[in-house]
């Protein structure tokens, strides 16, 4: 099994204050670094899931592998080709291997446009003549479910399910080898998402797909990975098998997290609350290990020194002191 | 296969036509929208038909007939001259409908271009154009004007240059920040995803979402390039005699206003006539156009 | 013993657009008394937020109000003037949105904005301000007499959220709508939010309306429940029997595809086939009629009336009919 995707201490910077204000306020360091040292890999045919709330950084690192959003440093290879320092120009080519499934279905379809102009944009962009364009369109709305007459349709009159399938038939039509997707089911309603979720796993069997999920949604998650990678203010907490990491979560944080989802059964109510505080900000990083001002088992140790990834059997890797595991 | 569960959606997509058909409705609907549509409608037919509805030469001089009131053979009377009114004011219809549609069209090609380059090229260039547009928008336009006029001595293609240089930095802005707000969108950077080039981007994505609204803007401008036409020739600075502009009209009526009232009310009331019809319709195209308005 | 602050009865709403009269509401029973919380759970064009819009008195201008009635504390809210509404509003009936980033007013300092709601109780200023800052300690915001001072902006989402909380329930009102509290929010923060609840809940007597689609979140916080589907109530049960033994097919069916119920081992999610009905041309029998695994002729052809299966249960299926 080879890697399809390996991420190697990536660190991406974004400059809050412009150039003039910085001068007159002071600023420092009008920088904030949205991913941190983030390592990890993706075997093909296989889910990651990469996990985290808000100022986690997880958007901004698919965004990253992309190409969307410039990188400070690290590497990412695909398929062994190192994807940071490309050029635009060179990034294009490799788009065609790359799938973006985003947030919003329907935003991310240009309003203007049919669903068969968008469906064989992907043709245009990338100047490949030698095909039918008409009949890949159609065979693409096949594949997500779709019928014909959704060709003539523009994206505001679609439902939301309806433009997630448009937007999966998209990603398809170069044939990538790893679709990265952003919040697959937001918005969409609990009977509803099973319908995305599931003709993502059909796809990846008949197809050989790799994906790389973003989500805060742990229920789902949960279900469509093979691994998870939980992130916190930009750096990996932890990652490994869904399985043990649901089961057995290593990381405080990971635990909190499992621990804050309600149940939906009234027998199962929680009564103490797992983690107080909120997540700082990332122009104030915490000292040592950023997560010990929330932390219930934060010692001496953890206020001044930043653990290192430290591996654990089982494939799995935390970045913390005292693991629970 | 899973995937054959299907969401159908409860309407379905509107085929193209019927969306037409909603939006012609609608506009109908409004009593001073259909109002405006047929002003509009009327100023250009009389435009492209300006020879066969006119009764005389414009151009053709009578001065015994001069400064006469409507009557049989000549439908707004004549002026000191003993030109046909009602032929001039038709052909200053076409004369007015030409300058504001080559004004106007100038205008708005180089404020999209210039607009989308400024707010989705590099900042540099974004603060180098603002401030162009800053610095021309700041400039008195009458100033401008006389100075436009003096340089290149009056003619409709001065006035037109006029309007250009002042209406692009107006455009620009606009559709800058429209380009601006798009520029991060879910769907420009799911474009950007699939391997899209910025010209591909701008063209094809930001430039369809922009121009709907610049459009109705731009057609509620029609009336006022015909109006700065009509002021600028009232002072003097535009077109040169013996041309039959609607503002000519009106300063020669001015002129011999205690000969004749005729005069006036012949160039000033195609002029109201126009910015009323434009100003109606441009409203109902907006409103139209709003898919927000939940009327039924 | 205890009159219900809450009777909803019979209400139907519509809307009029241009793809006709869109029927979003039908029928609508709901009674809530003092100290329950009751919770609404439905799904995308299910109702919920029409109810809550009706009950606030905030629906749109293109809505109607074809049949039925809401009476609060025992008054008919459809024939209030604005002045009574207002009286209403903010203070007897109060209400915690689901964005906190655009709930509160930006312009205005939290401080102004919670004496301002107390405008109509006399009192000092400062009185007013006291008690404000006692309600900012409650919801857990630190260092209160200073921070009240501070503009929206200067606070996170999660604490405006608390904020809003904290505005909603100084009045004392006798219920608190509470319409998707904590959508926007992070899950470590959701779980917060909901804490503070179970805990306010001792200090205040009125009922609580907690409207989600959030099937986890009901279960968490509820007394009873009510399911809604395309408009309409579909079942009404205590929470442990609607978590346990639910009795109409919608309700059933949402239980099953909800991911936290469903086996981890499974890769697969269930769902539910098909689509809501256009509400603007309602099919003629059962609302759920075209989904339902168990739906037969009878079904088809007539709309089911509701059936009680115990004093504090009741299903619109015909199923249940007795």
């Amino acid at each position: 099994m080879t890697d399809l995707l390996a991420i190697q201490g990536l660190r991406v910077r974004f400059r809050t204050v412009g150039f003039v204000r910085a001068l007159v306020d002071r600023v420092t360091d009008p920088y904030i670094d949205a991913v941190l040292d983030v390592s990890l890999m993706l075997r093909e045919g296989e889910t990651l899931g990469l996990v985290g709330e808000s100022g986690s950084g997880k958007t901004t690192l698919a965004r990253a592998v992309v190409g969307l959003v410039p990188v400070h440093s690290g590497s990412i290879h695909l398929n062994g080709r190192e994807l940071v320092g490309l050029r635009e120009s060179e990034y294009r080519g490799i788009r065609r291997s790359l799938g973006m499934m985003f947030q919003d279905p329907v935003a991310s379809l240009s309003p203007r446009k049919t669903v068969r102009g968008l469906l064989i944009e992907p043709f245009h962009i990338h100047r490949i003549r030698d095909v039918d364009l008409d009949k890949e369109a159609r065979r693409l709305l096949g594949i997500v479910g779709l019928h014909d007459g959704f060709l003539a349709a523009y994206a505001h009159q679609l439902s939301g399910g309806q433009a997630r399938r448009v937007g999966v038939a998209r990603t398809l039509a170069l044939k990538p080898k790893l679709i990265l997707a952003d919040e697959p089911t937001a918005g969409l309603d609990v009977s509803v998402q099973g319908e995305i979720l599931n003709l993502m796993n059909e796809l990846q069997r008949q197809f050989g797909l790799s994906y790389l999920i973003v989500t805060h949604n742990l229920p789902v998650i949960r279900h469509v990975s093979d691994r998870l990678a939980i992130m916190y203010l930009g750096r990996l907490v932890e990652q490994g098998p869904t399985r043990s990491v649901f089961a057995r979560p290593a990381h405080p944080y990971t635990q909190a997290l499992v621990a804050a989802v309600p149940q939906p059964d009234p027998d199962k109510r929680r009564d103490h609350l797992e983690l107080q505080g909120e997540i700082p900000s990332l122009r104030r990083r915490p000292s040592g290990c950023e997560f010990h001002t929330r932390c219930v088992h934060a010692q001496q140790r953890c206020k001044v020194e930043a653990p290192l990834p430290t591996a654990l059997p089982g494939g799995r890797e935390v970045r913390c002191h005292f693991p629970l595991v | 296969m899973t995937a054959q569960t299907v969401s159908g959606g409860a309407a379905g997509p509107l085929p193209k036509q019927r969306a037409w058909l909603v939006l012609s409705h609608r506009l109908l609907k409004d009593p001073l929208g259909v109002l405006g549509l047929v002003i509009v409608a009327l100023l250009v037919l009389s435009a492209i038909f300006a020879d066969l509805l006119a009764t005389h030469d414009p151009f053709q001089m009578a001065p015994r007939q001069r400064l006469q009131d409507p009557s049989a053979a000549h439908w707004l009377g004549t002026d000191q001259l003993g030109r046909d009114v009602y032929s001039r004011v038709i052909y200053g219809g076409r004369i007015a409908l030409w300058v504001s549609l080559v004004a106007v069209g100038l205008s708005l090609l180089g404020g999209l271009v210039l607009g989308m380059l400024a707010g989705y090229g590099p900042r540099w260039l974004d603060n180098t154009l603002v401030l162009i547009f800053d610095a021309v928008r700041s400039f008195p336009t009458i100033m401008f004007a006389l100075a436009m006029v003096t340089l290149l001595s009056p003619s409709l293609g001065t006035i037109i240059i006029i309007i250009v240089v002042a209406s692009i930095p107006v455009y620009g802005r606009i559709v800058r920040i429209q380009t601006l707000s798009m520029k991060e969108t879910e769907f420009i950077l799911a474009e950007r995803a699939l391997g899209a080039g910025p010209i591909r981007v701008l063209f094809s994505h930001i430039l369809p979402n922009v121009i709907g609204p610049l459009l109705i803007l731009a057609s509620m401008e029609i009336p006022v390039v015909i109006t700065i036409e009509a002021g600028l020739s009232f002072l003097g600075l535009g077109v040169r005699p013996p041309t039959p502009t609607w503002g000519s009209i009106l300063q020669e009526g001015y002129q011999y206003i205690r000969d004749t009232p005729w005069l006036v009310i012949a160039g000033g009331l195609p002029l109201i006539l126009t910015t009323l019809g434009f100003t109606f319709l441009g409203e109902a195209l907006r409103d139209a156009f709003d898919p927000k308005l939940n009327r039924p | 013993m205890s009159e219900p602050l809450l009777d909803i009865s019979d209400l139907s709403v519509e809307f009029a657009t241009p793809r006709g009269q869109v029927k979003a509401l039908r029928h609508v029973d709901l009674s809530v008394k003092p100290g329950r919380i009751v919770g609404i759970v439905g799904e995308s064009g299910c109702g919920k937020s029409t109810l809550v819009s009706a009950v606030m008195g905030l629906l749109a201008g293109n809505a109607k109000m074809t049949s039925g009635s809401i009476a609060f504390e025992g008054r008919q809210l459809r024939d209030l003037t604005e002045d009574q509404w207002r009286d209403i509003r903010g203070r007897r009936l109060a209400m915690v949105f689901q964005d906190p980033m655009t709930s509160l007013n930006p312009v205005m300092s939290i401080a102004t904005q919670m004496v301002d709601i107390q405008h109509r109780d006399p009192g000092s200023r400062a009185d007013k301000l006291k008690k404000a800052i006692r309600w900012l300690a409650k919801v857990g915001i630190s260092d209160p007499e200073h921070r009240i001072e501070d503009y929206p902006h200067r606070f996170s989402g999660g604490m405006r959220q608390r904020i809003s909380i904290a505005m909603a329930l100084l009045m004392n009102p006798s219920i608190l709508i509470a319409d998707e509290p904590t959508t926007a929010l992070d899950v470590t923060l959701e779980a917060q939010i909901i804490h503070l609840i179970k805990q306010l809940r001792a200090e205040f007597d009125g009922a609580i309306l907690f409207v989600s689609h959030n099937l986890g979140l009901i279960a968490e916080i509820c007394d009873e429940v009510v399911v809604m589907y395309a408009g309409e109530v579909v079942e009404h049960a205590d929470i442990r029997r609607l978590f346990h033994e639910p009795a109409h097919p919608y309700t059933q069916l949402l239980l099953t595809c909800d991911p936290a119920r469903v086996d981890s081992e499974e890769r697969t999610l269930p769902t539910i086939g098909g689509t809501v009905p256009d509400l603007a041309h309602l099919p003629q029998g059962c609302i759920f009629a075209a989904r339902c695994p168990g739906a037969f002729e009878r079904c088809r052809a007539e709309a089911p009336p509701t059936y009680t299966i115990d004093e504090r249960h009741h299903v619109r299926c015909f199923l249940h009919a007795r």
